[in-house]
């Protein structure tokens, strides 16, 4: 009799990642989600269709209106629902011996459900941005335009898809963390995101959106990706290196914690579940 | 912390739906096994020992199985104590959870997922190969009775079929051991029956199944193999028989069916010291005695010699209540 094996390695944590869970995305979140990372677009197309079709101002506005948006905004929002959900949800709805059950490693069951964030995420958030880079280049479009605009376009797509895997590692561990992720989770956003330029300059660390602009503004050279430290407080860039260290740790921080909280939670299920099998 | 990681293998051989063909015993063992939440303690110093075939799990709520179930199935650690499965521990050790399989109490289900989708999954995450999955799932689907229903999502099922997928997940990878907690509570008399025969087949194919519950005639339906639990500790383990004989102090109640019970009072009472008490029912008479032995020698020289009516006899304490009461007490 032949028992299967438990995947291992990158073949686990893309089974993990593959994997039914709590939360999925379906029904009204999914369109909720999907809603949120549209609304940029569909209020760039609506102010064309208010300015009878004439141009916008070409790249200055991908960037104001799509990038800066999606950036500051949408991807972190959006990101605060799917990742507190990765494993808050399994606890919620009674489902959490499914994954901890599972003949895998903690390591490999906190990774692959990160994976699974940051992917959907990314096929969230990077097509309407794809889609606004050339809404707002349409009517300029030439083999030189593409030339000139093309490596900021994956500039934009690469620093996003850095900012979900940072952000995306955070709430993983927001989710694991405390009693109501999703909103810690927006306050996060909301302070250090979205309002983050009334902060003092030395709390804009740990805004990594602003650290996905630096790096997009060192390499673009485009004056719309500058942070509020800069716009705001005047203070100096960080070079690109100190930013990506930001991000990186970011991610080893976030997944790191989670695992280790995720081996605390499992001791702190079992006392909620001995509540029941306790006799004082 | 390092975590065992199961080591890759080459040549796989052709996974197959859980069989009721013999296998390789698996013995659980759990050896002076504490666990403590805060100052209350939920399971005090447990040494068992599990092997192949079906055992029942006793006691009321609050007894501490559940807490010993979490232990077994690596969800929990102890904090004095072990617990292995053939001379392993199972905490942590991932291809010793390989040969687990585990139907938790509780209710919790992806809502969203149909039955199939949630079973492809685990079997995905169980290591079963992309080309024998979806082969595998259907004779789960099968054999747990879920083929109307396989499309629907979890979130419209009933109690049964919801117990019904959840002992399909803990099976689909043909574990060594299967625990399950609860598995009847909400199941109507053909669901019950269903998973009764389930759990049967596994014992009898080899595997060790462990199944709790705090009704008694549920485990008799599965077993004679039974560890009575109270206040975490194992008051009793055995077959029932076993059990009982070790009670041998305890009076023992047995009915005699009869037309005509105060002529049968009458007569028992005349021996000295057998009876302990009597009861007189309608066409019956039950006789509380500490020697049975007596008495049964009795009630045939009684029907033999003297022409008692006597329609039937039967041992009122042999059932797993009567044992449980007596040990509780």
């Amino acid at each position: 009799m032949a028992q299967p094996q438990p995947p291992t390695g990158m073949a686990a944590v893309l089974a993990v990642s593959r994997a039914t869970s709590a939360g999925g995305l379906r029904g009204r979140r999914l369109w909720g989600v999907l809603f949120v990372a549209w609304l940029p677009l569909l209020l760039q197309v609506m102010v064309m269709a208010f300015r009878d079709g004439s141009p916008l101002s070409g790249f200055n506005s991908f960037v104001t209106h799509g990038c800066r948006i999606t950036v500051q905004t949408v991807t972190p929002v959006i990101l605060a629902f799917l990742g507190t959900g990765a494993f808050s949800d399994e606890w919620s709805l009674g489902t959490s011996h499914y994954v901890t059950g599972l003949p895998l490693s903690r390591t490999t069951l906190v990774l692959g459900r990160w994976l699974r964030v940051l992917r959907s995420a990314l096929l969230i958030v990077l097509p309407p941005l794809v889609l606004s880079f050339f809404l707002n280049l349409v009517q300029f479009f030439s083999a030189d335009t593409l030339r000139e605009y093309l490596p900021a376009l994956l500039y934009v797509l690469l620093g996003t898809s850095l900012l979900a895997a940072g952000m995306g590692a955070l709430f993983v561990l927001f989710g694991l963390l405390v009693r109501r992720p999703l909103m810690a989770a927006l306050v996060y956003v909301f302070m250090f995101e979205m309002a983050g330029g009334m902060l003092p300059p030395s709390f804009m660390a740990l805004s990594l959106n602003s650290h996905v602009r630096n790096i997009l503004w060192q390499l673009t050279g485009h004056d719309g990706f500058l942070g509020p430290a800069q716009e705001i407080w005047k203070t100096d860039p960080s070079s690109i290196a100190a930013s990506l260290t930001w991000l990186v740790g970011a991610v080893l921080f976030g997944l790191g914690l989670a695992v280790l909280r995720l081996r605390a939670k499992e001791s702190g299920d079992s006392s909620a579940a001995a509540g029941e099998d306790t006799e004082s | 912390m390092s975590e065992p990681v199961a080591t890759a293998r080459a040549n796989a051989p052709v996974h197959r739906a859980p069989s009721t063909e013999l296998r390789t015993p698996a013995r659980l063992v759990l050896q002076g096994v504490t666990r403590w939440f805060g100052d209350v303690i939920a399971l005090n110093n447990v040494d068992l020992e599990f092997g192949p075939g079906v055992t029942g799990l006793l006691g009321s709520n609050g007894a501490g199985k559940t807490t010993m179930i979490r232990l077994m199935v690596g969800l929990a650690a102890a904090d004095a104590g072990s617990v292995q499965l053939d001379g392993v521990p199972v905490r942590n050790h991932v291809p010793t959870l390989a040969r687990i399989g585990y139907v938790a109490d509780g209710d919790g289900l992806y809502e969203e997922n149909t039955a199939r989708e949630f079973l492809a999954s685990q079997a995905r995450l169980r290591g079963v190969p992309s080309a024998q999955r979806a082969a595998l799932v259907e004779e789960i689907i099968a054999r747990v009775g879920l083929g109307d229903a396989a499309d629907q999502r979890a979130g419209g099922y009933s109690k049964g079929m919801r117990q019904r997928l959840k002992l399909g997940q803990a099976i689909l990878h043909d574990p060594d051991v299967l625990i399950l907690d609860e598995p009847l509570t909400g199941l109507d008399p053909l669901m019950r029956r269903d998973v009764i025969r389930v759990v049967r087949e596994l014992g009898d194919a080899g595997a060790t199944v462990i199944v709790s519950s705090h009704v008694l005639h549920e485990i008799e339906a599965m077993t004679d193999r039974v560890v009575f639990m109270r206040h975490g500790q194992v008051l009793a383990e055995g077959t029932v028989g076993h059990i009982r004989d070790l009670l041998h102090t305890e009076p023992r109640r047995v009915r005699l069916l009869t037309p005509d019970p105060a002529d049968w009072a009458r007569r028992l009472l005349t021996v000295n010291g057998l009876v302990k008490g009597l009861q007189l029912e309608d066409d019956a008479l039950l006789v509380i005695t500490e020697r049975p032995e007596q008495l049964s020698a009795l009630v045939q020289d009684l029907v033999l010699d003297e022409q008692l009516a006597l329609t039937g006899l039967q041992a009122v304490d042999e059932d797993l209540g009567s044992l449980f009461q007596y040990l509780v007490n």
